[in-house]
């Protein structure tokens, strides 16, 4: 697999820490951390990553306020990532074309399940 | 549909809890009957609330030298030192801790729709938290590191009879 550039919008860093020890040892990259939904989508412009890992909850904008604003091509590179996952958010996620979503805590596995599966669709 | 919330906490808080411990803390926690040590030691409490068809909030507590381990099990084996850091760590272990408990319940109880306010974390010496208005139930949990202090009420709903209330 072609080394992946990532970037991280989630207001903790501990997932931003644990985000690069899950990805980084598989040769991807952490190219860059918004700690909100608003900086991330200025990143997202900026760097405009392989993959872009989303927490739904942040402070000045949410997850979800970033998906509602991301173009088509954009959301189809979306890993969700929250602490809560019930079934209301899961639908609102899947009705904006977002394909994996991350439970908190995660471990680096899962992550690398949801990249490698992204990457495959890609192809 | 309100007092089976009470049963649904105390079915499934240790297990929710657990999960949270074996993933986040690499350690497992188990129900005890002890509290917290009294000792002339900082504390940290982190209260996240809970919003939607209810309302109520979740609080942990426990003392610095648990906090500390915690923290550090979080931080991949690095200390985590300054009170913004650890304010940062400690608030993303109440959005887990909460998150895990609510999804729990949203899935249970369709309607709710329960969502967490932002973390805040207290710390200080001599710190009591005390919310009068609503009924708590309150857990233990201890391991190596320490012991944690879960206590979660939800306004208007009674909490069952066999469990530690306020």
């Amino acid at each position: 697999m072609q080394p992946l550039r990532i970037l991280v919008i989630d207001d903790s860093p501990f997932v931003y820490k644990a985000m690069k020890r899950a990805v980084e040892p598989h040769g991807h990259m952490v190219i860059g951390h918004a700690e909100n939904g608003l900086v991330g989508l200025e990143q997202i412009s900026q760097l405009n990553p392989d993959i872009i890992t989303l927490d739904v909850t942040m402070p000045v904008m949410d997850g979800l306020q970033v998906l509602q604003r991301l173009e088509q091509d954009k959301l189809q590179r979306v890993i969700m990532i929250s602490a809560m996952s019930d079934m209301d958010l899961l639908k609102q996620a899947k009705g904006y074309g977002v394909n994996f979503f991350l439970n908190k805590p995660f471990q680096p596995q899962d992550v690398m399940y949801a990249i490698e599966n992204m990457a495959e669709r890609e192809r | 549909m309100r007092d089976g919330i009470y049963e649904f906490i105390n079915e499934y808080l240790s297990e929710i809890f657990a999960s949270v411990n074996s993933e986040v803390f690499n350690c497992v926690l188990t129900e005890s009957e002890n509290g917290i040590a009294e000792a002339s030691d900082r504390r940290f409490v982190i209260l996240v609330g809970m919003v939607g068809h209810y309302r109520g909030r979740i609080i942990l507590e426990m003392n610095s030298s648990t906090s500390d381990a915690i923290l550090q099990r979080m931080n991949f084996g690095d200390p985590v030192i300054t009170f913004q850091e650890q304010s940062l760590f400690l608030g993303e272990l109440g959005n887990m801790v909460g998150g895990k408990f609510i999804t729990a319940i949203n899935n249970s109880f369709v309607g709710l729709e329960l969502r967490l306010t932002p973390p805040i974390v207290f710390s200080g010496e001599d710190l009591s938290v005390v919310t009068p208005e609503i009924e708590s139930t309150v857990k233990h949990y201890s391991a190596d590191c320490g012991v944690v202090r879960i206590d979660i009420g939800i306004e208007g709903v009674k909490a069952c009879p066999n469990l530690e209330n306020f």
